[in-house]
């Protein structure tokens, strides 16, 4: 059913994660809006602002049943989100983050029956990620390794009660899930300076609250999760970096009225290629592609075929590599 | 570090450089690099062995290499430091950088990151000729 939804309201910057779902009995988790694990960028040096652009695709026409594929899929689905992120740097060690979504989704049913199938399109604001992170253990020349936690909340920007001929559409067909959730962050990176090779994890989690829908007695509430990714990224050929990911997902089942939905929760793992490209000093892109290893869902979902995420970073502050006077850390 | 490369500019340790500036005034150029650093590299083996940028070097300045990491002693400014020590006080937070000191000793400025050979070249005269008085870089 409809723990993506969760995923739809939530985080990221970088990439992200739909559910979808939604005939009854084949709902799903596995997709939607990203969140959590988009929140990868780490501390933001004292007065800068840094935006980040993200598009992320997310197509879902697989049917998994626990780890097995069925053949006898009845539907697809695809969400777009488009996430828009800053983050600036309050001190030397305190950064806050802010990440607002649109999401788009769309959901294709009676795949069983060629020539009869229909289609329901759903758009609109997305929920919103507030964070603040503090910055434990800093990077420097002669400290190759970093550490930040991080706090926030999921705030229901987006709508959770649209319909569709005058029926109420399933939790993962909304834009917002209409809770407020608390997040749980940390990144821990380590620089091989040698090879000028990063691995760096990214682990979070999210203790989500029911919300009303359409009524007082209708109160849905999704699954927590827990998201972990881990990574290693080295740059190439001056302005070219390569990146190679592996993400681990794991939700707890959809409830509603504190009876479990069934087929809601589960664990996926997915391994993400990708790179970046600084365009400018101030300016960089990366792009990623999301490909699912293994899943092991609660009962039938429909699971993610692939997900593929654009970003554009934009930093206020030009890096300070003119001449300046003084001593480097004095200017 | 193991500094046996000079890539044709003459290098001298910081105390010596101190000393011959007092004696024939000439700026300091500090090139802080380190082991790892993969921009140092690359400036050592594509600006340096310009034989315009070793001329220019070693006609105006007085030429240090600091290993960021190394605990070899040095002195500066009457006190013993290590390489490593002097350099986290210089607050240096970039690789290579480049800290220029007046023949008194006293602090110009600092420039960090690779450059190519004619940026390098345009900052070698940037601080040579005092341009820095009057204009930006």
């Amino acid at each position: 059913m409809s723990i993506y939804k969760h995923t739809l309201s939530v985080i990221f910057v970088f990439w992200i994660f739909v559910s979808s779902g939604v005939i009854k009995a084949q709902t799903c988790s596995c997709a939607g809006a990203p969140l959590i694990n988009s929140q990868s960028l780490g501390a933001v040096e004292k007065g800068n602002l840094v935006l980040g652009f993200t598009g992320d695709y997310n197509h879902i026409d697989r049917l998994y049943s626990g780890t097995d594929e069925l053949n006898n899929r009845t539907s697809e689905r695809s969400t777009f989100t488009s996430l828009i992120e800053a983050n600036y740097g309050l001190t030397s060690r305190i950064t806050l983050s802010g990440t607002f979504s649109h999401v788009s989704k769309s959901r294709t049913t009676g795949l069983q029956n060629p020539g009869d199938s229909q289609e329901l399109e759903t758009s609109g604001i997305g929920d919103a990620l507030l964070m603040a992170k503090y910055s434990v253990i800093q990077q420097t020349l002669w400290k190759p390794y970093q550490l930040m936690v991080g706090g926030g909340v999921k705030a229901p920007l987006g709508t959770n009660t649209l319909t569709s001929n005058g029926f109420a559409l399933n939790a993962d067909m909304q834009p917002g899930t209409g809770s407020w959730d608390g997040i749980g962050w940390m990144l821990f990176s380590y620089t091989i300076r040698s090879q000028n090779l990063t691995f760096y994890t990214v682990n979070s989690f999210k203790k989500t609250s029911s919300a009303s829908r359409f009524n007082e007695n209708d109160q849905y509430q999704f699954g927590d999760e827990f998201n972990s990714v881990f990574g290693m990224t080295k740059p190439a050929f001056d302005k070219f970096s390569y990146s190679l990911k592996m993400k681990y997902r794991t939700a707890n089942s959809d409830t509603r009225n504190d009876s479990e939905m069934p087929s809601t929760g589960g664990e996926w793992l997915n391994v993400i290629p990708g790179f970046g490209y600084s365009l400018t000093d101030r300016l960089s892109m990366q792009v990623s592609g999301e490909i699912p290893l293994y899943q092991n869902v609660n009962g039938t979902q429909p699971s993610t075929t692939y997900i593929l995420t654009g970003s554009v970073f934009f930093s206020l502050n030009k890096p300070s590599t003119g001449f300046n006077f003084g001593l480097p850390g004095r200017n | 570090m193991a500094q046996t490369e000079s890539y044709g500019i003459t290098w001298l340790s910081l105390e010596e450089a101190i000393e011959s500036a007092k004696n024939d005034p000439k700026k300091v150029m500090l090139f802080m690099e380190a082991e790892w650093c993969t921009l140092c590299k690359k400036m050592k083996k594509e600006v340096f062995p310009d034989s315009e940028i070793q001329t220019m070097i070693n006609n105006n300045f007085y030429a240090v290499r600091i290993d960021i990491e190394s605990n070899e002693s040095i002195i500066y400014e009457d006190k013993k430091w290590t390489k490593k020590e002097l350099s986290k006080d210089f607050g240096l937070y970039a690789t290579p950088t480049f800290i220029f000191l007046d023949s008194d000793e006293s602090m110009i400025g600092n420039k960090p990151g690779y450059m190519d050979r004619e940026e390098f070249m345009d900052l070698l005269t940037f601080v040579a000729n005092e341009e820095y008085i009057e204009s930006e870089f």
